[in-house]
């Protein structure tokens, strides 16, 4: 069992002999407490104790799941901010939070990874767009190129004039 | 699902099967599965009537003693009651132990 493990079952019925009714008696706070209803616990079909037991036992692994995860954030959040724990840096920044939370399948993995790189094929496609007019700050659109080169040579040659 | 026992007795279809709650009135009653060993045949008849509790708890216990009377192969059906009644206590202890190194076997001819 691992540090912080938490182990529990339905209590021992191997103590000594006893009628059946002081075994459930025995057991039914432990079947109550994994949400089982008592009516179901005493009317219903028998094997169902069965199923409330394995699926406590998949709750619990959900849960355990999600204390690790939760466990995880912090450890990466102090990561993050650790060089801000540096006492003798002189401008030390903490790394940004991940923007969304970890992917949990690989498909969720994959289809991040596909996001990626389509808006990075995106931004160098952009990139990549010199031989068109761009708006400067004033909101002029500045002409480069041949029209250009016609407006300075007519400017010129007005000067020489 | 659990064990469940099924005839058709006077066009009427029975079910036979034991809740927890069933087994506990029966013990109340006075029927302890102790009894095996030194009253069997009590025992057995007893869990024969005790096996109506759950489907048909009103059905007269003389009618009850008819059924048992004409019905065939009752070694094998109080084997099949004893299993049914075990039943409500084995679900509820942890199985992992039995899955483990035990032999399985079947009967044959």
């Amino acid at each position: 069992m691992g540090v912080g493990e938490v182990a529990y079952s339905s209590p021992d019925i191997s103590d000594e002999p006893c009628s059946l009714t002081e075994i459930y008696q025995r057991q039914l706070p432990f079947y109550l407490a994994i949400g089982m209803p008592y009516d179901l616990f005493w009317d219903g079909d028998v094997t169902l104790a069965k199923s409330y037991r394995e699926a406590d036992e998949i709750k619990r692994k959900v849960k355990n799941q999600q204390l690790w995860l939760q466990g995880l954030y912090i450890y990466d959040a102090l990561c993050k901010v650790s060089p801000l724990l540096h006492a003798w840096s002189s401008n030390a920044k903490p790394l940004p939070y991940a923007a969304e939370p970890y992917a949990l399948t690989e498909q969720e993995a994959a289809q991040r990874r596909q996001k990626q790189e389509a808006q990075k094929a995106r931004r160098s496609i952009q990139g990549c767009q010199c031989g068109q007019p761009k708006p400067t700050s004033s909101g002029i659109v500045e002409r480069k190129g041949a029209w250009g080169r016609k407006w300075t040579m007519l400017l010129i040659r007005y000067i020489l004039k | 699902m659990a064990n469940t026992v099924h005839f058709t007795y006077g066009e009427k279809q029975y079910t036979l099967e034991f809740t927890r709650t069933t087994i506990a009135m029966m013990e109340k009653q006075g029927f302890h599965f102790d009894g095996l060993h030194t009253k069997p045949v009590n025992t057995l008849t007893t869990l024969f009537s005790g096996a109506f509790l759950a489907h048909h708890r009103y059905t007269k216990p003389a009618l009850i003693e008819e059924i048992f009377s004409k019905l065939d192969n009752k070694e094998e059906l109080f084997a099949k009651l004893l299993e049914m009644a075990m039943e409500t206590v084995d679900t509820l202890t942890d199985d992992s132990e039995d899955e483990k190194g035990n032999v399985a076997w079947e009967s044959g001819k």
